[in-house]
C-alpha cells in the first residue's frame, strides 16, 4: 500500500489461497499494488474489472477487496528454415504496435534467441497487437558478420564455378505487410511458428555524382529498426544491405571537403536488390523566418518546425550565426508545418513565398532559399471538448488534426483528458479541426488509419479568436471503415 | 574390384556433366560419430576464396563442392539433434588444405548426438529472479559452465548442446534488481528421494536429462552497520564469499554514517567499502555469516 505522499506501508505476502491483510492502517488515501514474479502491476495497465488501484479516503476500518491478478499474455513457437529444420540461435523479436502520428507504428517490445530446437518464448508481454519476426544472427556465422552463411540449396552439390544465385536469410515476420497483426489479451497465450525466408541479398547500390567523402545510411521507414551504415568508396559508389523488404530512407552526409552537403532519397525495396541509385550532394535548403506580431515577442514563445511526411525527422527554426531565424532542411521532400506557441500568442497565418501553408504541407528542394512569413496574434481560439461516454479509470486520449487530412495527417495534436472526460486546447489559429477520442486501452492502440474513422470525427470550424465547446463521442473501433 | 571400377566410372561420368574442373573439388559424408551411420539432410557450408555456398547433404549424408577457388576451404556442418567437437558446439567447422597436385579431396565430417540437461523450476509463488547454474564436475572439482538468465514464469530451462560428462545444477536468487522478488535458497539440486550430497547428473551421448526442480523460497535478513569514517559518498557493497560477485549495494546514510542491506539470504558474505583517495588506501571489510537473524552492528576493519 502506498499513500498519496508516496510513503509505503510494509508489504505483506499473500497466503497460499491468495488472502492478505494489512493491519493498523492510518487514515489516508492509498493505492494498493500487487506484484507477482517480482513484477509490480501498474494501475494504468490493468484489465477492466480489476479493483487494483483502489483508493479510500477515510480510515477504512475492516475493508475487503478482491485483487484479481491477470497472467500476462505469452507467445511461443518454433523457428524453422525453409526446408523445415529448426533454426538455432535466431534472433526473435516481438514487435508491438502503438499509435502515433495518425498511424499504427510497430517497435521491438521484447527480444530473445531461439534455442537448439528452434524454440522461443515471450512470457512477459502486455496486451496489444503483435508481430513476431525472426532474423538470423550474422555474427553467429563461423566467419563473423562479414561472412554470413548463405541459405542452403536443396541439393547436395554446389559449384563455385557456376553457383546458383546465392540466397541469404532475411527478416521473416508472422504478419505480412498490410495484414492484421496478432491481438493478445490478458492471460492469452499464442503459438506462432515462423519459417525463415531467403532470397538474394537485398542491397541498395549507387553512387554520389559529386565528391567522394560521405557517410551513407539506410534507415527503415517503419520504426522497427533496420538500419545500415557505410561510407562511399573513393570512386563515389556505395552498397548497403537491408534486412527486409520495405520503405527506407537513404541519406548521405558529406564530410571533409564535402562537409555541409547532403543528399537523401526514399528507397522502396521489394524482393530484388535496388541498383543504380544516383544522388548529388547539395547544400541544405534554407528557409528564412520572419515573425510579425502586434508587440515584441520573446523567442521562446514560439516553436516552429517542419516535420517530414510520415517520418519522425524534424527541422526546427533556430537563430543562425547572423542572429536571424531560419529553418535549415538537410533533406529535400514534403514537410508539414508544426507550431506551438506560449501565452498570449497564437499563429494567425504562415506564408511560404507568399502561399498559405499553416494547415498544409510544403515541398522543400535542395539548396533552395525561401521566405516564411509568420504572423502572430493575441486573438486566439480554443476548443473545449467533453467526452460523452467516459470511464474515469480509463482516461480517454484525444487526437486533434491540426493540418492535413485523415488519410494524410500532418500535425496531429494529442492530449490526455484532464479528469477522465474533458480537454481544453488553447492558443489555436483559425481553421478546421477534426477531433477523435478513444480510451487508453492496451488492446486497442488506435485505428490503422484516421481515414477509417473519419466519419466518427467531431468537426470544428474555428474562427479567429473563437471559443468552441464540443461534445466528443468515443470512437467505436467496430465502426472503422476498412 | 568390379564394384570399385564401377564406382570410379560413375564418378568420371558424373564429373563430365560439370564444367571442366579448373580448381579443386571436395566431397564427403556427414556421419554420426557414435554409430558411424550417415546423417541425412545435414547442412554443409563451404567457404573458399571469399565466397560461401551451402548445400543439404543427401539421404546418404553425402555432399560435394566443385571448382573451389584456392587451396584452402572451410567446411561447416550442422544438423538439429547433433553437436560438434566434444558435444559443446552446435556447428562443426574444419579447415582443409589441398596439397600441390591434389585436385580432389574426400572427407568425413563427424557430428555427435546432442546431449542436454533441461527441465522446469517450480516456486511457491512464481519464479521471479531465479537463476539456475550448471557446473561440470571432474575429479579436480567443479567448474561453473553456464547459467540461465533470469528464468521466466514458466520456469523452463535447457542447457544444450553439452558434452557427455558429470554435472551439478545449482538454484539461486539472482542479485536483486527489482523491489520485491522472492528469495531462493542457494543450493545444489537433489532429487526428491535422495538425501545427502547433491545429485550428480551423468549425461550420456544423445541423452536429454529432464528434471523438475523445487525452488526453496526463504526469507532475507537485514545487514547494517556504521562506517569508521564519514565520507561524502560511500559505495558499500556485499560480495558473495569466495567470489568477486556483487550481491547487493547498500543504502547509505551520510548523516548517520550507516549502511544497510535488505533481504539478504543466508550465506557467507564480505561487506566492503573502498574510500581510497590518491595513494592513501582506506579500504574496509568485514566477513559476515547471515544465518537466521538480522545483523545490525557490522563493524568494518581496515583491509590488510
Amino acid at each position: 500500500m502506498v499513500n498519496t505522499n508516496g510513503a509505503a506501508i510494509d508489504p505483506v505476502f499473500s497466503e497460499p489461497d491468495g488472502r492478505f491483510s494489512f493491519h493498523g492502517v492510518p487514515a489516508g488515501t492509498y493505492v494498493i499494488q500487487a506484484s507477482i514474479d517480482g513484477e509490480v502491476f501498474q494501475r494504468n495497465e490493468l484489465p477492466d474489472g480489476t479493483s487494483l488501484g483502489l483508493r479510500f479516503a477515510e480510515a477504512p476500518g475492516d475493508l475487503e477487496a478482491d485483487f484479481p491478478i491477470p497472467a500476462r499474455p505469452a507467445i511461443r513457437g518454433v523457428v524453422r528454415d525453409e526446408f523445415g529444420d529448426p533454426a538455432n540461435k535466431v534472433i526473435v523479436s516481438a514487435l508491438r504496435y502503438w499509435w502515433n502520428d495518425g498511424r499504427l507504428n510497430r517497435g521491438q517490445f521484447a527480444r530473445t534467441i531461439s534455442d537448439d530446437l528452434g524454440q522461443y518464448r515471450f512470457t512477459n508481454l502486455k496486451p496489444g497487437l503483435y508481430t513476431i519476426c525472426a532474423q538470423t544472427n550474422p555474427s553467429d556465422s563461423p566467419g563473423g558478420a562479414d561472412e554470413e552463411i548463405p541459405a542452403p540449396e536443396p541439393s547436395p552439390l554446389a559449384d563455385f564455378g557456376s553457383p546458383a544465385p546465392i540466397r541469404y536469410y532475411r527478416m521473416s515476420c508472422s504478419v505480412a505487410a498490410g495484414e492484421p497483426p496478432l491481438a493478445l489479451d490478458w492471460a492469452q497465450n499464442a503459438e506462432v511458428n515462423l519459417k525463415l525466408e531467403s532470397g538474394p541479398r537485398l542491397t541498395v547500390s549507387g553512387r554520389i555524382t559529386s565528391g567522394e567523402q560521405a557517410g551513407v545510411s539506410l534507415v527503415s521507414g517503419e520504426s522497427d529498426g533496420g538500419a545500415a551504415n557505410t561510407q562511399v568508396r573513393p570512386d563515389g559508389s556505395f552498397n548497403l544491405a537491408a534486412p527486409a523488404p520495405g520503405r527506407y530512407n537513404l541519406s548521405i552526409v558529406g564530410f571533409g571537403p564535402e562537409a555541409g552537403l547532403f543528399a537523401a532519397q526514399t528507397v522502396v525495396i521489394g524482393k530484388e536488390p535496388v541498383t543504380g541509385v544516383g544522388l548529388k550532394l547539395q547544400p541544405p535548403a534554407r528557409i528564412a523566418v520572419s515573425i510579425r506580431a502586434p508587440s515584441s515577442v520573446l523567442p521562446e514563445s514560439i516553436t516552429l518546425m517542419l516535420r517530414a511526411d510520415g517520418a519522425s525527422e524534424t527541422f526546427v527554426a533556430a537563430r543562425n550565426q547572423q542572429g536571424a531565424y531560419e529553418i535549415r532542411v538537410d533533406q529535400p521532400g514534403r514537410y508539414w508545418v508544426q507550431t506551438r506557441t506560449a501565452e498570449p500568442w497564437c499563429i494567425e497565418s504562415i506564408l511560404l513565398n507568399g502561399a498559405p501553408v499553416l494547415h498544409g504541407s510544403v515541398d522543400v528542394r535542395a539548396a533552395e532559399s525561401s521566405l516564411m512569413d509568420v504572423t502572430l496574434s493575441t486573438e486566439c481560439g480554443s476548443i473545449e471538448g467533453r467526452v460523452l461516454i467516459g470511464d474515469p479509470n480509463r482516461f480517454p486520449v484525444v487526437h486533434m488534426l491540426m493540418s492535413g487530412t485523415p488519410a494524410d495527417p500532418g500535425d496531429l495534436y494529442k492530449s490526455l483528458t484532464e479528469d477522465g472526460s474533458t480537454i481544453k486546447v488553447t492558443l489555436l489559429p483559425p481553421g478546421r479541426y477534426l477531433i477523435w477520442a478513444w480510451p487508453q486501452d492496451l488492446r486497442y492502440p488506435g485505428p490503422a488509419s484516421l481515414a477509417d474513422i473519419a466519419g466518427q470525427a467531431t468537426v470544428v470550424d474555428l474562427a479567429k479568436g473563437q471559443h468552441a465547446s464540443v461534445q466528443l463521442r468515443l470512437v467505436d473501433p467496430r465502426r472503422e471503415v476498412k | 574390384m568390379k564394384a570399385a571400377a564401377a564406382a570410379i566410372a560413375a564418378l568420371l561420368t558424373a564429373a563430365s556433366l560439370w564444367p571442366q574442373a579448373a580448381n579443386h573439388e571436395i566431397f564427403g559424408t556427414v556421419v554420426d560419430a557414435a554409430t558411424g551411420q550417415f546423417i541425412a539432410a545435414a547442412r554443409v557450408s563451404a567457404k573458399a576464396g571469399g565466397g560461401a555456398l551451402t548445400v543439404i547433404a543427401d539421404d546418404q549424408g553425402k555432399f560435394r563442392f566443385r571448382n573451389i577457388p584456392g587451396e584452402r576451404i572451410v567446411l561447416t556442418a550442422w544438423k538439429t539433434g547433433y553437436a560438434a567437437a566434444d558435444g559443446s558446439q552446435s556447428r562443426l567447422s574444419e579447415s582443409f588444405i589441398f596439397a600441390v597436385d591434389e585436385e580432389s579431396k574426400q572427407v568425413t565430417l563427424q557430428l555427435v548426438p546432442e546431449s542436454a540437461v533441461e527441465g522446469r523450476a517450480l516456486g511457491s509463488r512464481g519464479i521471479g529472479m531465479a537463476v539456475i547454474r550448471l557446473y561440470e564436475q571432474s575429479p579436480d572439482g567443479k567448474t561453473r559452465l553456464r547459467e540461465t538468465q533470469n528464468l521466466d514464469r514458466t520456469g523452463e530451462f535447457r542447457f544444450a548442446p553439452l558434452p557427455v560428462g558429470s554435472y551439478l545444477l545449482e538454484t539461486d536468487t539472482l542479485p536483486a534488481q527489482s523491489d520485491d522478488p522472492p528469495l531462493y535458497r542457494r543450493r545444489f539440486y537433489k532429487s526428491e528421494t535422495e538425501t545427502g550430497p547433491a545429485t550428480t547428473i551423468a549425461l550420456q551421448t544423445g541423452q536429454a536429462v529432464r528434471l523438475t526442480i523445487s525452488l526453496d523460497e526463504i526469507r532475507g535478513y537485514t545487514v547494517s552497520g556504521r562506517l569508521p569514517e564519514a565520507p561524502e559518498n560511500a559505495a558499500v557493497q556485499l560480495l558473495v564469499s569466495g567470489t568477486n560477485e556483487v550481491f547487493s549495494r547498500a543504502r547509505w546514510d551520510t548523516r548517520t554514517r550507516t549502511f544497510r542491506f535488505d533481504r539478504i539470504p543466508p550465506g557467507s558474505y564480505i561487506v566492503e567499502t573502498d574510500l581510497s583517495e590518491g595513494t592513501a588506501s582506506r579500504k574496509y571489510v568485514a566477513a559476515i555469516n547471515v544465518e537466521d537473524i538480522d545483523l545490525t552492528d557490522v563493524r568494518l576493519e581496515p583491509a590488510r
